[in-house]
């Protein structure tokens, strides 16, 4: 059985966070690819968590981590002008 | 307050860094009310990758920048969603934080236990959600302690290069 909780919840602490996320030096498009296959790995070796019968993989993790990502590319800010 | 004596390796790490601490911190919330965790260790772990941000690139450059009305507003959904799921068991169940969506002595209408049903294998009921307000309560508070300090050590030092 797949349980929902932590896969909507994921998802909506991901975009909530991911929306302050903002482009430094350090921090392009392009870091942010790389971030989420890291992330999406780190998910996959944490194992099924937290629940351990659904999936191989951490179901919250990857939520959160997609959640990040796509909210930094939807309400995402700009680089700091100042 | 820009922090330029960070080298550039710290900085190239900490954000992925944080990142990662972000995701573990939200895994945790969820997982508090069947795993050892919850929403105050969450919150925690989650204030602390962006702290780790804050202090690495200072309060202007941080690639995490929380806003005060950012900070205001979910601090203040975190104490008032708790109040109100608090306020909902009192109305229905006779107690304060009675859980409705459980409902261990079945005094409770079935639609509303179905409302506030979480919805995973355990029959946890409103526990998972306290734990999500408790946790973006706990990320918040922290982060806006640091953000205070950091934006009173810049001044400070403002006041220090006048004298």
């Amino acid at each position: 059985m797949i349980n929902l909780g932590p896969i909507i919840f994921g998802l909506v602490f991901g975009f909530v966070i991911g929306s302050r996320l903002r482009y430094t030096e350090y921090f392009t498009n392009s870091s942010l690819i790389v971030m989420f296959i890291i992330l999406v790995l780190v998910g996959c070796l944490e194992g099924a968590f937290p629940y351990y019968t659904d999936f191989s993989f951490s179901t919250g993790f990857i939520a959160a981590a997609i959640a990040l990502v796509l909210s930094k590319l939807i309400f995402g800010r700009k680089r700091n002008t100042n | 307050m820009t922090n330029k004596k960070t080298s550039p390796i710290l900085k190239m790490f900490a954000l992925p860094a944080s990142l990662i601490f972000i995701c573990a911190g939200i895994l945790t919330i969820l997982g508090g009310h069947i795993t050892p965790g919850g929403g105050f260790q969450g919150g925690a772990m989650i204030a602390g990758g962006i702290i780790l941000c804050l202090l690495v690139f200072g309060l202007d450059d941080s690639p995490i920048n929380l806003s005060e009305n950012f900070i205001t507003a979910f601090e203040s959904i975190g104490a008032l969603g708790y109040i109100v799921l608090g306020l909902i068991g009192l109305y229905f169940g006779g107690s304060f934080l009675y859980n409705v969506g459980t409902d261990f002595y079945s005094i409770v209408p079935s639609n509303i236990v179905n409302i506030f049903h979480y919805p995973d294998v355990t029959n946890a009921g409103i526990v998972p959600y306290f734990n999500i307000l408790v946790g973006l309560k706990v990320f918040v508070g922290l982060t806006a302690i640091v953000i205070v300090f950091l934006g009173f050590k810049s001044l400070s030092e403002e006041k220090e290069e006048e004298e």
